[in-house]
């Protein structure tokens, strides 16, 4: 018995062993004609973007400022016009001069020693009429020689009374061999000894004619030739009379329509410019702003800030000789009510540009003027931009290298979505293009220019955001689309602007102000399994 | 009265036995002196069982997906597959090898019995989401749902067990036995702790990560220690654990069972590591382009470092060395038979579960057992288990005369069609027995 059944139990083995068999693991044929469809969402970008992080773009060296009673953001550019020297304004040029002492014949001995005292006075010259009074010098040479006709040994004691250094007047002896040439640093040189009193140089001469015999010659003459050269001043006081000094153009870009492609309208409904110049010369400068311009460098057009002659005079403010030393600070503010600025950032400034021309003692009266090695007029321009006007389809457009190379052949579309909350007064439309390397538009992201990626937010009556709106914008890319994504080597974002209610209305743009950004995209996949992969 | 009470127990158990753990055939087949693993109440049919070929006394695998079948991929759709899962899965994959047992019957009532076994027990659990998140992407029905992946777990675990156990017939209605197990581990990795949920904005698609994880790893080269050895002898990775039964049969031929083992935990001292994160916290917004008018590459390329960093710091472990303990899983049987057929067949409805980290899972099985003669021995049982709800067991022993051969499965219809069924096991070996006492006896047996 026991033999019969063991044989069963081997059978049932063999069938069992049979039966495991049955199929074979083949998971890639088994699988074949099954797709895989997975839909991955990723977040992709993200920025929440305030006013600063937007005008950043255009210079960090740009000045935001807040009107700290309303919140009210401006734009403040600076730019220096002029920064005068002294010795741009008044020159102090070289003398060269010469004056003969004679004595009658009468008073010439025929033998022994002799002496005679005269007095000469020599004209200081000066530019465009300036009448010098005093000039304490800085640096510069006093030179003089004698020539003599006289029989005999001549020397020459010179005395210039008007000539000071440390308490003391200048005076010196020369004679045929031997001249003076003097360091005129410290000197105070006094111009008004004379009788008109100013630019006049007094020289007192005391003659000496030793073993004089006679004369050999009729009217014998002692000839002094004199030099200031190289003269740079400390101070000079007198009358500087008009000396106009031109002063190189300035321009001062703004980058905040660095971006911008074409011509729109942009308004700022209160810009001003502010000159502000701060000045220790002593004596009042005019400068004629009638050169002030913008210019686009779009449309190639210029245009005047100020077009009324009249309006076009900036009288700067000086320190009276009492104060020298001190600076005086005078404002100039060019506004709507005073000019045409309404129109310098309409449409689409690039520059301001200004070149100016100033004279001193503009009307020509009579003055006390003074000016110091140390003085300066400095002028410089403000232009401020408060955040406050309207847009009206103002172009952008920028390019971005782009390059995407994963392998994206198993993914069936792919959409991107655009959520963004918007704490502007600004409606965006926009439109991302896909270019190959000669910027030739392969795909576009949206279907059209027209779409509106971002909604203004709601804007009450005093122009200002009381609620940012979100708009979620989403653009699904078929297979036949995708491969675009991987030829393209730029993406150009064009777009256009418009601030609220289609850009009827004024609007503000407050420090608050946000906008955030969020880009994310869902790619659905499809993967066909089995013996294929 | 009997058969209602049979009865009554049939409806309280399958309702609850969806899952559970493999050898419930093995249950009450006392030919074998295997049926003490079970309960160690049950005395086996013979006085004295041994081992006859060291290391191929009983040598059993078992495989279970509680998840899907291969045929659920491949002839239904990986779609519906993934639909039907449930919120917790489990691939479970165990294997069992008896090297030595020995076992005696003394003074009639007593049965004492020794034995040394290796076991290794692989098991991974995956959420559904998990599983719907690499199938679908989180772009579908995870769309603006938190994907929960908590309880995310891989197990490993190797010991060896040393065990001593004693069953004594306190009446003539019960037995009571009890089993002592000394275990030595060889190695583990223990998901001790694993919360985990991604969440997908359904507007921005911004991915928030939160959770936290503890792992545990002994006698594993993880860190990459090349001076690493393996000890195929003895380890200082000590535990104990317990097996406690009990078996009651009326005269009228109705009897219950119940039994509990693997009470017990294993601590592990050698080559540990531990890795914890206690909060994982993390929001992936995309790129942040802030400054998004000059973004050029270094930006994009600094943004991409910057989140790195933040990933690594997010994710950064502790790491430590400290001795830790795992619980066994513990195993439970409640078993419920009547004799029929003037006590000839042995109707049994055997329930049983597991509980580990918390978890528990069951199973049930309505199966007949009968002798043929003191030659052979056969079993056959209907399971629902592994989220399984048809199982076929069989079982059977031969035994000639004093040597034994037996092999049983849980599910027979499952090595041949394995791509069909979700459990796969099978249990085999040799044995030598002594003194059987099938045919009268048999009348006697206890389920």
């Amino acid at each position: 018995m026991r033999i019969p059944k063991l044989k069963i139990l081997f059978l049932f083995l063999v069938l069992v062993a049979t039966l495991i068999a049955c199929r074979k693991f083949d998971i890639a044929n088994d699988l074949n004609g099954q797709e895989w469809n997975p839909a991955l969402a990723v977040p992709l970008l993200y920025a929440t973007v305030d006013i600063y992080d937007i005008l950043k773009q255009a210079d960090e060296d740009d000045i935001i400022v807040i009107n700290e009673n309303t919140g009210l953001l401006a734009l403040n550019y600076r730019g220096q016009i002029a920064s005068l020297k002294p010795s741009e304004i008044l020159v102090l040029p070289d003398q060269a001069d010469n004056y003969d002492i004679t004595v009658p014949i009468s008073v010439i001995p025929i033998s022994g020693s002799f002496s005679h005292n005269a007095s000469s006075v020599s004209t200081f010259n000066t530019l465009n009429n300036a009448e010098i009074e005093t000039i304490v010098f800085h640096s510069g040479r006093f030179k003089m020689n004698l020539n003599s006709s006289f029989a005999g040994g001549i020397q020459n004691v010179i005395e210039i009374s008007s000539l000071v250094k440390n308490g003391n007047s200048f005076i010196d002896t020369i004679s045929q061999t031997q001249s003076i040439d003097l360091d005129l640093s410290g000197y105070t040189l006094d111009l008004t000894r004379g009788s008109q009193g100013f630019n006049e140089l007094l020289f007192n001469n005391q003659l000496v004619v030793t073993a004089s015999a006679g004369t050999s010659v009729p009217n014998p003459a002692a000839t002094i030739s004199y030099s200031l050269e190289g003269l740079e001043f400390e101070e000079v006081t007198g009358d500087f009379k008009q000396q106009v000094v031109g002063i190189d153009s300035d321009s001062i870009q703004l980058k905040l329509f660095g971006n911008l492609a074409d011509v729109g309208a942009l308004t700022f409904t209160n810009p001003t410019i502010t000159l502000l110049a701060n000045n220790s010369l002593g004596f009042p400068i005019r400068i004629d702003l009638s050169d002030i311009y913008t210019y686009n460098i779009i449309s190639g057009d210029t245009f005047k800030l100020i077009t009324d002659a009249s309006a076009s005079q900036f009288d700067i403010a000086y320190p009276l000789i009492s104060a020298k030393g001190d600076s005086v600070t005078s404002t100039l503010i060019i506004n709507k009510d005073n000019s045409t600025i309404v129109r310098v950032v309409s449409p689409t400034p690039k520059y301001l540009v200004t070149a100016v021309s100033s004279s001193s003692n503009p009307t020509g009266a009579p003055a006390q003027n003074y000016i110091t090695r140390d003085g300066f007029l400095k002028l410089e321009t403000e232009l401020e931009l408060p955040l406050e006007g309207n847009i009206q389809n103002y172009a952008v457009r920028d390019t971005f290298p782009y390059e995407f190379t994963e392998n994206i052949e198993e993914i069936d579309s792919i959409l991107i979505r655009s959520n963004i909350t918007n704490g502007f007064p600004v409606d965006a439309w926009i439109q991302v293009y896909l270019t190959d390397a000669n910027y030739n538009i392969l795909d576009s992201l949206f279907p059209s220019i027209d779409e509106n990626i971002v909604s203004s937010g709601e804007v009450n009556s005093l122009g200002r955001v009381d609620k940012p709106i979100s708009k979620i914008t989403d653009v699904t890319y078929s297979q036949s689309r995708v491969a675009n994504l991987t030829q393209a080597k730029h993406t150009i974002l064009a777009g256009r602007l418009k601030s609220a209610n289609d850009g009827k209305e004024n609007v503000k743009i407050y420090d608050e102000y946000q906008i955030s950004l969020k880009i994310g995209m869902m790619a659905f996949g499809a993967v066909k399994l089995g013996e294929g992969e | 009265m009997k058969n209602f009470a049979f009865l009554l127990s049939l409806c309280l158990i399958l309702p609850f036995s969806s899952k559970a753990q493999v050898d419930h055939t093995l249950y009450g087949f006392r030919t074998l002196p295997q049926v003490t693993m079970t309960n160690p109440a049950h005395i086996p049919l013979s006085k004295i069982n041994f081992t006859m070929i060291p290391g191929l006394s009983s040598a059993s695998v078992a495989f279970n997906n509680s998840g899907f079948t291969y045929s659920n991929l491949v002839d239904e759709s990986i779609e519906s597959t993934v639909e039907n899962l449930r919120e917790r899965n489990f691939v479970d994959f165990k294997l069992d090898n008896e090297w030595l047992h020995f076992g005696m019957k003394i003074a009639k009532k007593n049965y004492l019995h020794l034995s040394i076994s290796e076991r290794a027990r692989a098991q991974i659990q995956y959420p559904k989401d998990l599983i719907t998140l690499l199938w679908e992407g989180n772009g579908r029905s995870l769309l603006g749902q938190t994907a929960d992946l908590s309880n995310m777990a891989v197990n490993l675990m190797h010991y060896r067990e040393y065990a001593v156990g004693f069953a004594r017939e306190v009446t003539d209605e019960l037995t009571l036995g009890a089993r002592a197990k000394y275990l030595n581990g060889f190695s583990t990795f223990y998901t001790r702790r694993s919360q985990f949920g991604l969440n997908t904005d359904s507007t921005s698609f911004d991915l928030t990560m939160t959770g936290n994880f503890e792992v545990n790893s002994a006698g594993l080269p993880l860190s990459g220690d090349s001076t690493f050895t393996y000890n195929p002898l003895f380890t200082n990775n000590s535990g104990v654990a317990f097996d406690l039964g009990l078996a009651y049969r009326s005269k009228t031929g109705f009897g219950f069972s119940l039994s509990a083992l693997n009470l017990g935990s294993i601590t592990w001292r050698d080559k540990t590591e531990s890795y914890t994160n206690e909060d994982i916290s993390f929001v992936y917004r995309g790129i942040p382009i802030n400054n998004i008018f000059v973004t050029d590459d270094s930006t994009a390329a600094s943004a991409v470092e910057e989140l790195r960093d933040t990933l690594l710091s997010e994710f950064n472990t502790e790491v430590d060395n400290q001795s830790f303990s795992t619980v066994m899983p513990a195993q439970l049987f409640l078993g419920f038979s009547q004799q029929l057929l003037n006590e000839r067949l042995l109707i049994s409805l055997v329930g049983n579960g597991v509980i580990q980290n918390g978890y528990f899972r069951g199973g049930a099985r309505l199966g007949a057992t009968v002798t043929v003669g003191k030659i052979l021995g056969l079993t056959a049982n209907y399971g629902v288990y592994g989220n399984s709800p048809f199982n076929l067991g069989f079982g059977f022993s031969v035994t000639p005369g004093p040597v034994q051969f037996y092999m049983l499965t849980d599910n027979v219809i499952g090595l041949p069609l394995w791509d069909k069924h979700k459990n796969v096991h099978v249990r085999f070996g040799f044995n030598i027995t002594i003194g059987k006492q099938y045919g009268k006896s048999f009348l006697k047996v206890r389920a």
